[in-house]
C-alpha cells in the first residue's frame, strides 16, 4: 500500500516550491538592522543592546511613591564620607591591595560598595 | 528610505540603476557600504513583491562579490543608516568577508519516524533535560556540556549523514533549523561550485532514500542573520 505523503512533501514536491524558499529566505532570514549596540573584544560579540532611549524629565519617569530618591542618595553619600573619614572602611588603594572589595581599583569602582547596595 | 544589502563600500559606485529600471543608491561608511533607495513606503510582502526582491538579491550578488541581504521592509533615515554601519562595522565587516564570493544551498529534508510518518516539531533544545537526572544541582561544566548536547541535537537531521557528507567538500559553514516536520539546512558554498553540489546532494539522497529538495543557489541570506 503507498505510503500517505505528507502536507511538507506535498508542498515541496509542488511548483510552489520556490515560492516556499523565497518567502523563507527574504521574509525570514537575512540581516535585521537596528538601532543595536554591541561590544565586541578580537571580533567577538560579547554584549549585544537594542538601544532604546526615552528622553524626558527624571520625574516623569521616577516612582511617585520615590520623591526623595536625590535626598536619599546623598545622604548615603555622606554616611560613606564620614565612614571613610571615621576609618571603619578602607580606602581605595588599600582595599585593592587587600583584595576587600571586587569594585576596588576599577576604574569608577567604590570600596565600600556603591550608592544604593547599602 | 529602503536599505536592500548590505556590500563593502570598496569598488562600490556611487549609484546605479537595477535591471529593472529602479535607481539604486550606495551609502558608505567606513569599509561597509548598504545599496538604497530613496522610495519612501514599505511594500506589502505579495508574491509579486517578495520574488522581485529577491531577483534584486541575485542581481546585487552578480554585481557584488560578497553582499548581506536585509531582511525584507527594512526602512530608515540615512543617519541611523549610517550609525548602525558605523556600530556594528566589526560584526558586519567579518560576516561580509565570510560570505564573499560565495553562495547559499538549501537542502529541506522531511522527518520521518521509525513507522514512516511525519514526526512533531523538535523541542526547543533549552528544554532538553541534563545529563545524569534533572534533580542533580547543574555546574558549570554540566551547563556548557548541555549547550554543546544542545548544539549537536540542533544540527542532527535524521538520514542527512549521506548527504552531508557527500557535500562536505564544498560547505563552509551550515546552518539547521528544524519546523513542522521539515528540516532545513543551508549550506555556504563557493559560488563556482553549486552546479557540483547539487548534483551530488541529488544522488546521495537518491541513493540513500531520503526525502530532501535541493535549491539554489541563493545570496546568503542564512548567513546574514545574526543570533
Amino acid at each position: 500500500m503507498p505510503r500517505r505523503r505528507s502536507d511538507a512533501e506535498v508542498v515541496l514536491d509542488s511548483s510552489d516550491a520556490s515560492l516556499l524558499d523565497i518567502v523563507d529566505n527574504v521574509l525570514n532570514k537575512g540581516v535585521v538592522l537596528s538601532g543595536d549596540l554591541t561590544i565586541a573584544l578580537a571580533q567577538v560579540d560579547l554584549i549585544y543592546a537594542r538601544l532604546s532611549l526615552l528622553l524626558c524629565a527624571a520625574d516623569r519617569v521616577l516612582p511617585n511613591e520615590d520623591p526623595d530618591l536625590m535626598e536619599r542618595h546623598h545622604a548615603r553619600r555622606r554616611r560613606r564620607v564620614r565612614l571613610r573619614q571615621s576609618g571603619r572602611v578602607a580606602t581605595r588603594p588599600q582595599a585593592a591591595l587587600s583584595g576587600r572589595s571586587a569594585d576596588a581599583g576599577r576604574p569608577g569602582g567604590h570600596a565600600a560598595g556603591r550608592p544604593g547596595r547599602r | 528610505m529602503t536599505v536592500f544589502a548590505i556590500v563593502a563600500s570598496r569598488g562600490a559606485p556611487p549609484s546605479f540603476r537595477s535591471r529593472h529600471g529602479g535607481r539604486l543608491r550606495v551609502v558608505r561608511e567606513h569599509a561597509l557600504a548598504a545599496v538604497v533607495n530613496d522610495r519612501a513606503g514599505v511594500s506589502s510582502p505579495t508574491t509579486a513583491t517578495l520574488r522581485r526582491y529577491d531577483r534584486l538579491m541575485h542581481e546585487l550578488a552578480e554585481r557584488f562579490p560578497a553582499i548581506l541581504p536585509v531582511r525584507f521592509g527594512t526602512q530608515m533615515a540615512e543617519d541611523e543608516l549610517r550609525s548602525i554601519l558605523s556600530s556594528r562595522r566589526t560584526s558586519l565587516g567579518g560576516a561580509l568577508a565570510h560570505v564573499r564570493k560565495r553562495a547559499q544551498m538549501t537542502v529541506r529534508v522531511v522527518r520521518r519516524n521509525a513507522d514512516g510518518e511525519r514526526e512533531g516539531p523538535v523541542p526547543p533544545a533549552s528544554r532538553l533535560p541534563p545529563e545524569g537526572g534533572s534533580d542533580r544541582r547543574l555546574t558549570g561544566r554540566d551547563y556548557l556540556r548541555s549547550r554543546a548536547r544542545a548544539a549537536a541535537a540542533r544540527r542532527a537531521v535524521q538520514g542527512f549523514e549521506p548527504v552531508r557528507r557527500a557535500v562536505a567538500r564544498w560547505v563552509r559553514d551550515e546552518r539547521v533549523e528544524h519546523r513542522a516536520g521539515v528540516s532545513s539546512v543551508y549550506h555556504l558554498i563557493p559560488r563556482s561550485s553549486a552546479d557540483a553540489y547539487r548534483y551530488a546532494a541529488q544522488t546521495s539522497a537518491a541513493s540513500s532514500g531520503v526525502t530532501a529538495i535541493v535549491s539554489g543557489p541563493w545570496p546568503p541570506y542564512a548567513f546574514a542573520a545574526f543570533e
